[in-house]
């Protein structure tokens, strides 16, 4: 019996984009994952899918706040279908853990009663599938959390028509969450080996931990995170997604990816090859802003060399950008290597010795082992003298 | 420019007068009052001092003494023509000023003054008001009093016009500009915002405010750490005390398990131990009665035989007995015997030596009667020589009391008589009438022819009528003295026989000797009765009565012991009582050796009696000793014998004895060999380590238990703070913290860097500036100061120029305001004289520089040195003029001179 359902990970919710100075604008980065929700919520209805496979990662920490537990609590009892969950690296089981609080399970009984939290490795027989859950009961675990699927077709008996479906979180052959400056535990590794699950036997094997969309087997696909949380991590790299999937049992599933982000995560990378560069960089840069709109952010690459005028006017531009934009994370490398005429009118002012002198030297050291101070002296000697 | 002539008219004391300047050196000499400095005023506000001003400067120009307006020509040289400068000091519109040269220039009015103020270097333009003028030409026109600022100030007011010159000769490279100024005081300013002046972060920057952020974001990132840190903890905690949990609940029924069954086996063990313990008891009993029978047999058997031995020894000890009892009493008779021979020789030795005491009394009282008639004897002889001494006591107190030393007294003073009656005849003068015409007078009694008479005191001589003679004999007082003790020597002497009642000193004499011959005879008598002992006697007497006395008493007390002894049979005589006493002493001594003979027998006989009896108790002790032993043993063996039985049941009983005893170890052995099977020393060790276990796991269990509770309190969420959460954020916080804090340091380093820079620039171009200057100065002081002399000048800080002086061996340089006044005046003309020689450059080469009795404070030693100094600024091209009261100090310059007179009206 084919089934279709959501397949879904790493929403992560209430996670703290702890490097977003402004607190209004880390708030709004913040409630954008619970608005996504209402996405997910509207596709399912509209849809009208089976159930939803949550695979790891429902929370940033395994000890969220009240006001995130109730908010995704009452967003996934909106979905009003099974919604299956296993706990993922960030809000694993295990003792004390989110799970266990009474004021989640007070809460989810009374908003999400639709909601089942497996955190034992053992089959979920429901009427539209088997599931074979993988929790994570620690935030790393060595062994393979998959383990035990492999032999339990061995000595278990199944319905024969319900599609298999494993639930898992972590690793898979290179592929996973990696740090990113606001994920302090990410690089807990648990790795699963899918050439050791029985194939024949699983129908979809549903991953969570890696933040893109991505499929690597025949049957295992990462449902990334539906809201982008981090900038992208090189081509290929497709967060923002949910997965709408259909599986019936021995049959090769269909997989349709659905874009669900709101916030875009852009970077750009300019090399300065002079004072020329800058206008062009600027032009570029204005219009690419225009086009990702204000909800946008960025992430800035800065190398090559400005004069001092052109460097202060960076400083500047780089202060109205990061006031315009949600976020800027800037990689600024770029020297600053005044110009031959900026070195001669600092050097050459016959009317003004002292002036000359004091730049004069500041020149000399800017190639040498002070060039930083020196060239930030520098700026701030341009500055002064107007 | 070069002063060349100078017209003063209605000046002050000055009418008209007119000064023509030597172009290099000029000397104006004159009194205090004579006008010197009006001169060097009239200059000074001819070049600088708008003609049309009115005031107090101008109303001190005009002359008390002369009408008119006051008037200033002055020629000098400047731009390499000579210039006729003319003005009036009206006071307002009275006021002219006209300035022409010889290259056909010709000004007046404000465009004169403007003229003139280019040709002075005067910049600031012609003065109005006495501030403004003051600063005019300040370091050129020394004024009185004044030569002993530090001229350094005026190189700092005249900073730009010397680097201007100095840049003309080549000899300073720049200086700031005010963009330079502006520049490096905005660096300095934010310099002063980040630091001390001592380069330390300054508390309440911008750097030092990011450090504590980040001091304070590293701490909340401690505590979040700390916090996320507890919580991890707890986790590893409740998963190791469950872990603990389920190994005990593995372990423990096992371990109880077993330890039931090894307790079965100890309570077993205990069981037969019981019964081990009983059959040993009783195993112990029977060897016990077994051991008492054959023990109670043989005890019986050798009593019997004990008792036969003892008969028989006790037979010749009875024997024995017998013996000594006999001996005992022989030894009584004899002791007795003994005893009554004894007393009868005792009587009569009392008798014996009754008498001899009687003999002994007997002589006693007839020895004492006789020296008591010998003493009463001697008594009477005594009283016989004492009457004797008596008499002759009674015929010495009948003679007058004349001693020896009585007599000697008397005549020595019968000597003192005689000898002043000798004197005063010495004294005396004799008068005798040899032969007389006329009568003659003594003391109104004449005297016959051929009389002689002595006179011994003043007397009168009357011969006839007409002549009369005193005559003092001795002279005078030495007659009457000579006189008064013949009459004192006199009395005495008559005064001591009288007392003595004898007429004369022969009569004493002879009292005298009678008074010795009685005296010897009274010495020789008691010599008599002291041989006699005549003091002891009438002890002696009473002694000896008193002895004859008890001799007799003593005598009728032993007559009165011996019965039958009459008064009539004692001997009465001395020699028959020592007879009767010998013979009676003689028969006692024989007695008291019968006496002593019988004593020691009798006490021999008493010893051998008691040896006898001592025996005797001692055999019958013995013997009794054995007798009881002997019953002792005959009860003992009865007593055996009726508990025992007799020999044939004592041996039944010794059978079943040894029988009773084997069945007792038969039931020991087997129990004890059940007991050994079961091992109980390995059970009881299994029990204890059992036991062990089951505590330790219990107390794992327990700390577990609570090691849970813990954990699950500390990991109970209220879901108000996520510290996960917390902990990123903290993280960010302080990366962000310390970003912010970095880019701060990096841009006060800069700031540091840049004002280091300003600062080391700044003076270097300063000294460029200063170096030339003090150079000259340094070539000012040389001759005055020394050769080494070293001048600095620092004009970094236009508001407090300062110059240093430093000579060999000088510990630091010295610095202007330390120098002595004249030092201070002699510097500070050298100063301005290298000021002048740069800044001359400006004027053709030239420029006037005026001392007005500018070195106050130099001795002439000094005043001869400031002179070489000014000699040699004239040589460099400079015009000296020097206005003195003592102008004879500066002969040395050499200058022209002029001289004013106080009284004269010019």
């Amino acid at each position: 019996m084919a089934t279709t359902f959501l397949h879904t990970a790493d929403w992560q919710l209430g996670k703290p984009y702890a490097r977003v100075g402004d607190a209004s604008k880390r708030a709004r980065l913040q409630n954008e994952r619970f608005q996504c929700l209402k996405r997910l919520c509207d596709l399912v209805r509209s849809r009208e899918l089976d159930f939803v496979t949550l695979a790891g990662d429902l929370f940033d920490s395994p000890s969220p706040l009240n006001a995130s537990v109730a908010t995704a609590l009452e967003a996934i009892g909106s979905m009003q279908v099974p919604v299956f969950v296993i706990p993922g690296n960030h809000d694993h089981g295990g003792p004390g853990s989110l799970w266990e609080q009474s004021f989640f399970l007070k809460q989810k009984e009374k908003l999400a009663p639709n909601l089942q939290v497996l955190l034992s490795p053992e089959p979920v027989i429901f009427e539209k599938a088997v599931l074979f859950p993988a929790p994570l009961m620690r935030r790393q675990d060595l062994a393979d959390p998959t383990r035990w699927i492999r032999g339990v077709f061995e000595e278990g008996v199944f319905p024969e028509g319900l599609p298999r479906i494993v639930l898992a979180h972590g690793s898979v052959q290179g592929f996973g969450a990696v740090n990113d400056d606001d994920d302090e535990f990410g690089g807990a590794s648990n790795q699963i080996d899918l050439s050791r699950l029985p194939e024949d036997e699983i129908d979809f094997i549903a991953l969570g931990d890696w933040h893109g969309t991505k499929k690597v087997g025949p049957k295992a696909w990462y449902a990334g995170t539906p809201e982008i949380d981090r900038f992208p991590r090189g081509d290929g790299n497709d967060p923002g997604n949910v997965l709408v999937v259909t599986c019936d049992r021995a049959a090769t599933p269909i997989v349709e990816t659905i874009r669900t982000t709101a916030f875009r995560w852009n970077e750009f990378s300019q090399h300065f090859s002079g004072d020329d560069s800058y206008e062009l960089f600027s032009e570029l840069l204005n219009e690419k802003i225009g086009a990702w709109g204000q909800d946008s952010l960025l992430q800035l690459r800065l190398t090559g060399s400005l004069g001092i005028e052109k460097s202060r006017r960076l400083q500047e531009d780089l202060a109205g950008l990061e006031a315009r934009l949600l976020r800027v994370k800037l990689y600024d490398q770029h020297g600053i290597a005044p110009t031959e005429a900026e070195i001669a009118a600092l050097e050459s002012r016959p009317d003004d010795p002292l002036i000359s002198e004091v730049s004069r030297q500041l020149i000399a050291m800017a190639s040498g082992e002070e060039a930083e101070v020196a060239r930030i002296a520098l700026l701030e000697l341009h500055s002064a003298i107007g | 420019m070069r002063l060349r002539t100078l017209t003063v008219r209605n000046y002050r004391l000055h009418k008209d007068f007119t000064l023509e300047f030597d172009p290099a050196r000029h000397l104006i000499g004159g009194d205090n009052e004579s006008g010197k400095s009006t001169l060097a005023e009239a200059i000074h506000r001819a070049l600088f001092f708008r003609h049309r001003s009115a005031g107090e400067i101008q109303k001190a120009m005009i002359s008390d003494r002369h009408h008119g307006i006051p008037e200033v020509d002055l020629v000098f040289e400047a731009e390499g023509v000579v210039w006729t400068l003319e003005k009036k000091f009206g006071g307002g519109s009275k006021g002219t000023a006209r300035l022409s040269s010889d290259a056909g220039e010709n000004l007046s009015g404000d465009a004169a003054e403007e003229r003139l103020a280019k040709l002075t270097g005067n910049d600031e333009g012609v003065a109005t008001t006495s501030g403004p003028l003051a600063t005019r030409w300040a370091h050129l026109w020394v004024w009185q009093g004044r030569a002993g600022d530090d001229a350094s100030s005026h190189a700092a007011n005249h900073k730009d016009d010397l680097v201007r010159r100095l840049q003309e000769q080549g000899l300073a490279a720049v200086m700031q500009s005010a963009t330079d100024e502006r520049v490096r005081e905005s660096v300095r300013t934010t310099f002063l915002e980040m630091f001390t002046p001592t380069g330390t972060v300054k508390a309440g920057s911008r750097l030092c405010r990011a450090k504590n952020d980040l001091t304070e974001a590293e701490a909340d990132l401690s505590q979040s750490r700390a916090v996320a840190e507890r919580l991890e903890t707890a986790v590893a905690d409740q998963r190791d005390a469950e872990a603990v949990l389920e190994q005990s609940r593995d372990l423990l029924p096992p371990a109880r398990n077993e330890l039931a069954a090894v307790q079965a086996g100890l309570t077993r063990a205990k069981d037969l131990f019981a019964e081990v313990n009983l059959h040993e008891k009783e195993h112990t009993a029977a060897a016990a009665e077994h051991a008492r029978r054959v023990a109670a047999a043989a005890a019986i058997h050798r009593l019997h035989a004990e008792a036969a031995a003892a008969r028989k020894a006790l037979a010749p000890e009875e024997e024995r007995v017998t013996l000594l009892t006999d001996r005992a009493e022989a030894a009584n008779a004899a002791a007795e015997a003994a005893e009554r021979s004894k007393r009868s020789t005792e009587d009569a030795l009392r008798e014996a030596r009754h008498l001899r005491d009687l003999a002994a009394a007997c002589l006693s009282e007839i020895e004492k009667g006789v020296e008591l008639a010998a003493l009463r004897k001697k008594t009477e002889d005594v009283v016989a020589i004492g009457r004797s001494r008596r008499e002759q006591e009674s015929a010495l107190s009948a003679l007058p009391a004349i001693t020896p030393a009585v007599l000697e007294k008397l005549r020595k003073s019968e000597v003192r008589h005689h000898q002043t009656k000798n004197r005063l005849e010495t004294i005396a003068a004799g008068i005798e009438i040899i032969e007389a015409g006329e009568s003659v007078l003594l003391d109104g009694e004449s005297l016959a022819l051929g009389e002689s008479r002595i006179i011994t005191e003043s007397a009168e001589i009357i011969v006839g009528s007409a002549t009369r003679l005193r005559i003092r004999p001795g002279g005078g007082t030495s007659l009457e003295d000579a006189r008064r003790e013949l009459a004192t020597a006199s009395q005495e002497l008559s005064e001591m026989l009288d007392d003595l009642g004898i007429p004369d000193l022969e009569k004493a004499a002879e009292i005298s000797i009678r008074r010795q011959n009685i005296s010897q005879q009274i010495s020789e008598i008691e010599s008599r009765l002291s041989a006699y002992g005549a003091r002891e006697l009438p002890d002696q007497l009473a002694a000896a009565e008193s002895a004859a006395h008890q001799a007799k008493t003593d005598l009728q007390n032993r007559r009165a012991k011996i019965s039958g002894f009459h008064p009539g049979d004692l001997p009465s005589v001395l020699e028959e009582a020592r007879a009767f006493l010998k013979t009676a002493e003689a028969d006692l001594e024989r007695r008291q050796g019968e006496e002593t003979t019988l004593s020691q027998q009798a006490d021999a006989a008493r010893v051998a009696q008691r040896s006898a009896a001592s025996a005797l108790v001692k055999q019958q002790t013995a013997i009794n000793q054995e007798r009881q032993k002997l019953r002792d043993l005959e009860i003992t063996a009865s007593t055996h014998e009726s508990t025992a039985g007799d020999a044939s049941a004592r041996q039944q009983a010794i059978t079943e004895a040894s029988a009773a005893q084997a069945a007792a170890k038969a039931r020991l052995d087997l129990a004890t060999t059940a007991l050994a099977d079961l091992r109980p020393e390995e059970l009881s060790r299994s029990e204890a380590r059992l036991n062990r276990i089951i505590e330790q796991e219990q107390m794992k269990q327990g700390d577990a238990e609570k090691r849970l509770a813990v954990a699950a309190s500390i990991l109970a969420q209220d879901g108000t703070r996520d510290p996960a959460a917390d902990l990123l954020t903290a993280i960010a916080r302080r990366e962000a913290r310390a970003e912010e804090h970095a880019r701060e340091n990096r841009r006060a380093e800069a700031i540091k860097l840049l004002h280091g820079l300003f600062e080391k620039s700044q003076a270097e171009i300063g000294a460029s500036l200063t170096a030339p200057i003090a150079e000259r100065v340094s070539r000012y002081l040389k001759p005055v100061m020394g050769h080494h002399v070293e001048v600095g000048i620092d004009l970094s800080d236009p508001q407090s120029p300062s110059l240093s002086i430093t000579r060999p061996g000088d510990p630091a340089p010295y610095r202007f305001s330390q120098l002595s006044g004249g030092a201070k005046e002699q510097v500070a003309a050298a100063v301005r004289l290298a000021m002048a020689e740069i800044l001359a450059s400006g004027h053709d080469g030239c420029l006037p520089i005026l001392f007005d009795d500018a070195f106050a404070n130099a001795d002439p030693a000094r005043a001869q040195s400031l002179q070489i100094m000014l000699d040699q600024a004239a040589n460099e091209g400079l015009q000296i003029i020097v206005l003195s009261c003592t102008p004879a100090h500066y002969h040395g310059l050499g200058a022209k001179e002029t001289r004013l007179l106080p009284s004269r009206a010019y």
